[in-house]
């Protein structure tokens, strides 16, 4: 089975909001200094999928993702993670395409790469939230699709995928080729590893350029950023201090009850 | 009549003694057999040049049994005194017996020189040697079975050595005694022989009659000499470590004490660090038979004495099972080194902090092999704690150690205000300014930092600082086991430290301060290392800085960190910094500069969790609170954590106490 | 694209009812709609769902096209893309929007694929710009760290998905008059590549996330699933739902059903407390709907005090036993 790991490079998302800044004229994130980009956590949980496969079945998992030079890092997290190779599709601009115009070119480096079984995505990105990638790529490729995965599993060749619902999950079937978006309810995924590292150190990244694959790049996005800004958050917050701290506790209930809160 | 004695005197076949040259052979025998268990393990180059000459200045400090004494800067306990002096006097004893007999023997065949003076003064050191030997084998047998320290785990070898060297002593007086009483006339010299002569007395004097008795007592001290010898050569006693020691001692460490291995060939690798005893060097494994089961470094190990299962006699004595259980052809299948034998938590519960090392009389090298099962677990079977994954996540996503979901500070936050030279941007600088992650990263850390550089820049050292760029220097990765990422790390520092044209480098963490000194050499990154505490030192000894006030505090005490202490040796130039400050005298800890208590940050530790056992950083705590003191001072970011939690720990109610970095006492009592 | 005119929501049951999401579609529907001037219709695909025309056309549709087959009985990600496609296509709406639920966030993207549309996921706020009279869409980004404003200059339909529980639904109005278009599915179950075989309903203790008046969260400083159940038993004491973040759920602290954040529940209760959470951004993206935030939180600096009416700085341990006590107090009273 070959599994195809689609993955992205995102601004840390953990940076505290107080130094999240950005640049209204260019319309970008400003990272603030020392602060490396990581590989988008959701996109992380695909991986982990991809690898629980390989764990049960023979897989070979190849790690796809798009971005400028500095992405290779996230194929080379991936590689120390565990997969076996690693596509990078290096386009400087790619933060400047939409959702349609990244599922194209990721869609054209998943047919060049060719013969695979299962396409893994994150259900989202980090960065712009905008959860259409993976949904994208599966119409282009005219392959089904199922979201939101907390589990992927083979039976009988195909694909048992659990898909995480408001109340549950539906267990859902599906013959391959497919797409799966991940979703963190997939569990924790799993650290580089030593030899992983070692390994991914030997593994050379198949470097393509957008030409290589095919793919053009549409003149016009379908949805065009027109602004970006930070939303002003203006409350007080009252920090209840009394003696102790039990009396605070019920400083705190008795303001609630005078606020007709509770 | 000549004032000498007749050797074999009453004794027919007496030159079977010589059979005794033979003892070599049974002794070499012996050695050979642990030997080839030895070279079970790989190799490893312990010729260096240099080795002889340490040898034989190392010697010299054994043989007055420095360590064991406590001679020099640092005493020992009581309790340490006494084992120390015990060992001397039967180790000394029997040096003297063993002289004295050699030279007997020279007498006899080589040159006749016992007559006169000479005979007296050798009969007497003979006398000597016999009861310092004798005292020390009474006060080890009072120690190991009426004292019975928790140190000492007593086995049969135990009972068996000290009945046979006792019998020996005992056995060779009253043979003495026997020969004199039996001598007619008795020549009054033998009263040099005093004990003998003393015992000769009570049996009485010129009975001839004790001639077959004195015969009979000889025959038994041969063989029990004999029958001694075949026991420890076969069951390899524990007092092999008379020839093994030297040997260990002979091919101890000649690294920096801060300075790990790397793991040869990491790039090629498939598998790391030892997973089974045969992984070790064949040193590592001379070390758990140089091992004599003393117990001090389980007396000095902070885990141990915080209740964790780990004890670094322990694990070296289980290791040596696993060695022979290795050699043994015949086992099926040994149990496995790593969970079986040393359960994962013994291997996690190291805090590094060398305690065990520095007090072991004959340098077996605990932290070595802990690290290399931690190199095992985490780089080939991805088994650490829990805490421990969420670090190495964050050293691999973020490049410093610390988590947080939302981590409140940037690595560079802490240069706020400062107006500070950033690396790079003037050429003339040559000396950086290494913060730390913690120092960077932790508020409370971030403030000594702060205060570091606002002295340094108005004591006019010119540095340059790397800021929000600045990664992690590779301690953490490299005392948890995680080789390779060290690996990676040290390479990229070295890179821009050569870029920068960086020459000298002051550090305010002395983990990050004996990583730069002590590893980067090893990949070829030399530089000047220094820790603040020798800078602050260094400018308070120039002038540069000046001091006034800061008498606030009546009772202080200073906490030696380790990886200052212990593994670089700076113990002088914090107490120098604190003695030029108008502050009252330090008042030491129980267990200070060598012996110093580990506050149970360093290792990895502080990322990790700590269930079993009470908390070390707690009884740190209390070792400060001890001595009334209202300050402790220390010099290191994990310290100063670890000491903030215990007084945390402890409430406001129960303790005055206050840590602070030493870096800002020096801010508080400058002029 | 002239031809493209109109305001289109695709409605959502659920057991044969209108949900929420469906009326807050409608009523933005129909704000653009009266700016553009256009119509508002609806597309409601399921089995036997005739009877619920009416109701759209209350909620403010002027049109609802009704497409009811068995094959629509419950959504299916492949029946329902290709219906809505087929019934977009002949009706060429020049908006459509649907909810960020699971129905939308699946169908959404794919029908945009297919109509070669411009899609906005996730929108707090929509509108009509007066002078170009494109549908700007405004979506937090970064995990809610900063808001973008999209449009979508040239493709057509202008696609959003919209948060629930950010827009307002009309006043429900029988009389208002509409018309009923049935339309053909024109499909057949061959169409269903990934099949349902099972749904799981977890169970889930108490009141619902979505319609509790007080939420009480615990986030990953709780520490342990043992030490969770504090925080369930001051929501026991306050009639309120328990949720928890995504990092106290990755770790095992509490069930992924109760998540309460950006790719959790989203939820909008009276009075939201947060306990030994930092305020994660993508955390607040769930639950910034709420009228009042208490937090509760050791570390003074935390990003959930920014965002919190009442807070205490304390370690929840100590907090909490006599938080619950005095309000079961003051509840009995």
């Amino acid at each position: 089975m070959n599994i195809i790991v689609c993955i992205k490079q995102v601004p840390d998302p953990e940076i505290p909001p107080v130094k999240f800044q950005i640049d209204p004229e260019g319309k970008k994130v400003i990272p603030p200094d020392g602060v490396t980009p990581v590989i988008s956590v959701f996109d992380e949980r695909a991986v982990e999928a991809a690898l629980k496969l390989k764990d049960k079945y023979k897989a070979k998992v190849t790690a796809l993702t798009l971005g400028p030079d500095s992405a290779k890092a996230v194929i080379r997290h991936a590689l120390a993670m565990g997969v076996d190779a690693g596509v990078h599709i290096q386009y400087e601009a790619a933060g400047e395409l939409d959702s349609f115009g990244t599922a194209h070119v990721l869609m054209k480096a998943i047919e060049k790469i060719g013969d695979y079984s299962l396409v893994l995505c994150g259900r989202q990105a980090a960065d712009w939230d905008a959860g259409q990638v993976g949904l994208l790529i599966a119409e282009n490729l005219g392959i089904p699709v199922v979201t939101v995965a907390k589990k992927v599993d083979l039976q009988d060749d195909k694909l048992r995928v659990e898909s995480v619902i408001q109340d549950g999950y539906h267990v859902m079937e599906v013959s391959m080729p497919a797409l799966v978006t991940v979703s963190s309810e997939i569990g924790l995924s799993r650290l580089p590893t030593g030899i992983g590292i070692v390994k991914a150190a030997r593994v050379k990244i198949e470097n393509l350029s957008v030409e290589d694959i095919g793919a053009d790049i549409p003149e016009a996005r379908c949805t065009e950023l027109i602004k970006l800004y930070v939303p002003v958050r203006d409350i007080q917050c009252q920090i209840i201090e009394a003696d102790t701290v039990q009396e605070s506790a019920e400083e705190l209930a008795v303001r609630l009850r005078e606020a007709k809160i509770i | 009549m000549e004032i000498s004695r007749e050797v074999f005197w009453n004794i027919e076949y007496g030159l079977l003694v010589y059979v005794g040259l033979l003892l070599p052979l049974l002794i070499g025998y012996a050695i050979y057999r642990r030997y080839s268990l030895w070279q079970l393990g790989k190799a490893e180059d312990r010729f260096e040049q240099g080795r002889i000459k340490a040898f034989i200045t190392e010697a010299i400090g054994i043989l007055l049994h420095k360590r064991l004494l406590g001679i020099g800067p640092l005493p020992v306990s009581p309790r340490e005194l006494y084992a120390g002096a015990m060992h001397f006097l039967i180790f000394w004893g029997i040096v003297l017996l063993l002289v004295v007999t050699a030279l007997v023997a020279v007498h006899d065949h080589v040159v006749k020189f016992m007559h006169g003076t000479p005979y007296l003064v050798i009969s007497f050191l003979g006398e000597l040697g016999g009861i310092l030997a004798l005292a020390g084998i009474i006060m080890a047998g009072v120690r190991r079975y009426v004292q019975r320290p928790d140190k000492l785990d007593s086995k049969l070898d135990d009972a068996v050595t000290l009945v046979l060297l006792f019998l020996l002593i005992v056995t060779g007086f009253v043979l003495e005694a026997l020969r004199i009483s039996a001598t007619v006339p008795t020549p009054e010299w033998e009263r040099w022989s005093f004990i003998g002569f003393g015992i000769a007395s009570v049996l009485g004097m010129e009975k001839v009659s004790l001639l077959p008795w004195h015969k009979g007592v000889w025959w038994f001290h041969v063989i029990i000499f004999y029958g001694a010898a075949i026991y420890f050569c076969l069951s390899w006693s524990k007092l092999f470590h008379i020839i093994i020691s030297p040997v260990n001692i002979f091919f101890r460490s000649l690294r920096p004490k801060g300075a790990l291995v790397p793991i040869e060939g990491i790039e090629e690798a498939e598998s790391f660090g030892a997973e089974g005893i045969k992984d070790f060097t064949w040193k590592q494994l001379l070390d758990l038979d140089a091992c004599s089961n003393c117990g001090r470094c389980q007396d000095n190990c902070p885990a141990y004495l915080s209740g964790k299962p780990l004890s670094p006699k322990k694990l070296i004595q289980d290791m040596k099972i696993s060695m022979e259980a290795a050699g043994n052809v015949h086992e099926e299948e040994p149990r496995a080194l790593i969970g079986e034998v040393i359960p994962d938590d013994d291997i996690w519960s190291c805090t590094t902090c060398r305690a065990c090392q520095e007090v072991c009389p004959v340098y077996v090298e605990h932290i070595d092999k802990i690290i290399e099962m931690r190199r095992n677990l985490t780089l080939t079977q991805s088994r650490m704690p829990e805490a421990l994954e969420a670090m190495v996540g964050n050293l691999f996503s973020r490049g410093h150690p610390w988590t947080g979901a939302q981590f409140i500070r940037l690595r560079g936050d802490w240069m706020e205000g400062l107006d500070l030279n950033m690396l790079g941007e003037k050429k003339e600088i040559d000396t950086l300014f290494w913060v730390g992650c913690t120092g960077a990263l932790a508020d409370r850390n971030a403030e000594v930092t702060r205060s570091l550089a606002r002295i340094l820049k108005s004591a006019g050292v010119e540095f340059a600082v790397i800021g929000a760029e600045e990664p992690c220097c590779g301690d953490p990765s490299r005392r948890i086991g995680f080789e390779i990422l060290f690996h990676e790390q040290v390479q990229q520092n070295i890179e821009t430290f050569r870029k920068n044209n960086v020459k000298r480098i002051i550090t305010a963490c002395p983990h990050c301060f004996n990583t730069i000194k002590n590893e980067y050499p090893q990949y070829g990154g030399e530089f000047e290392v220094l820790h603040h505490t020798q800078v602050l030192a260094d400018l308070l000894r120039n002038g540069k800085l000046k001091t006034g006030g800061g008498g606030e505090f009546k009772r202080i005490t200073y906490h030696d960190p380790c990886y200052l202490g212990r593994h670089n040796n700076i113990y002088s130039e914090p107490r120098y910094v604190l003695d030029r400050l108008a502050l009252p005298d330090v008042i030491e800890m129980s267990r200070f500069g060598r012996h110093a208590r580990c506050c149970g940050g360093g290792g990895g530790r502080i990322w990790m969790e700590e269930p079993v056992g009470t908390k070390i950083n707690r009884m740190r705590t209390d070792d400060a609170i001890e001595t009334g003191a209202e300050l402790v001072i220390t010099a290191c970011p994990f310290c100063l954590q670890m000491f903030e939690e215990g007084i945390g720990a402890k409430g406001p109610d129960n303790t005055a106490l206050t840590a602070l970095d030493i870096v800002e006492v020096v801010e508080k009592g400058l002029a | 694209m002239a031809e493209c005119k109109g305001v289109m929501i695709c409605a959502e049951l659920a057991d044969k009812k209108l949900c929420a999401i469906t009326t807050e579609l409608l009523g933005i529907g129909r704000i653009l709609a009266d700016d553009l001037g256009e119509e508002l219709s609806v597309l409601l695909m399921g089995s036997e769902v005739n009877a619920l025309s009416q109701e759209h056309i209350a909620c403010g549709a002027d049109k609802v096209y009704v497409v009811d087959d068995p094959l629509l009985e419950s959504f299916n990600s492949d029946a329902y893309t290709e219906v809505a496609a087929n019934i977009c296509r002949q009706v060429s709406p020049s908006i459509m929007l649907l909810g960020q639920t699971d129905m939308g966030r699946d169908l959404a993207p794919r029908l945009a694929a297919r109509l070669g549309g411009g899609l906005a996921m996730d929108c707090i706020d929509l509108s009509i710009d007066p002078e170009t009279k494109l549908m700007l869409q405004t979506r937090p980004v970064f995990g809610g760290n900063a808001n973008a404003e999209m449009i979508t200059r040239n493709a057509r339909p202008q696609m959003a998905t919209i948060r629930p529980k950010t827009m307002s639904a009309l006043e429900k109005d029988d009389s208002r008059q509409g018309e009923v278009v049935a339309m053909e599915a024109g499909v057949d179950s061959s169409i269903i590549k990934a099949r349902i075989i099972e749904t799981v309903q977890e169970e889930i203790e108490g009141i619902k996330l979505e319609e509790a008046e007080v939420i009480v969260t615990g986030g990953r400083g709780i520490g342990s699933a043992e030490a969770f159940e504090i925080v369930r038993e001051l929501a026991n004491v306050l009639s309120a739902a328990t949720g928890a973040t995504r990092a106290a759920c990755d770790e095992g602290m509490a069930p992924a059903t109760i998540q309460v954040g950006q790719t959790g529940k989203i939820v909008g209760p009276n009075l939201y407390i947060a306990i030994a959470l930092s305020g994660a951004v993508q955390h607040l993206a769930g639950c910034s709907g709420s009228k009042h935030i208490v937090a509760i939180n050791t570390d003074p600096d935390a990003h959930i005090f920014k965002v919190s009416e009442f807070g205490i700085v304390a370690d929840y341990k100590e907090v909490l036993p006599p938080l619950i006590e005095k309000c079961k107090a003051l509840m009995a009273e």
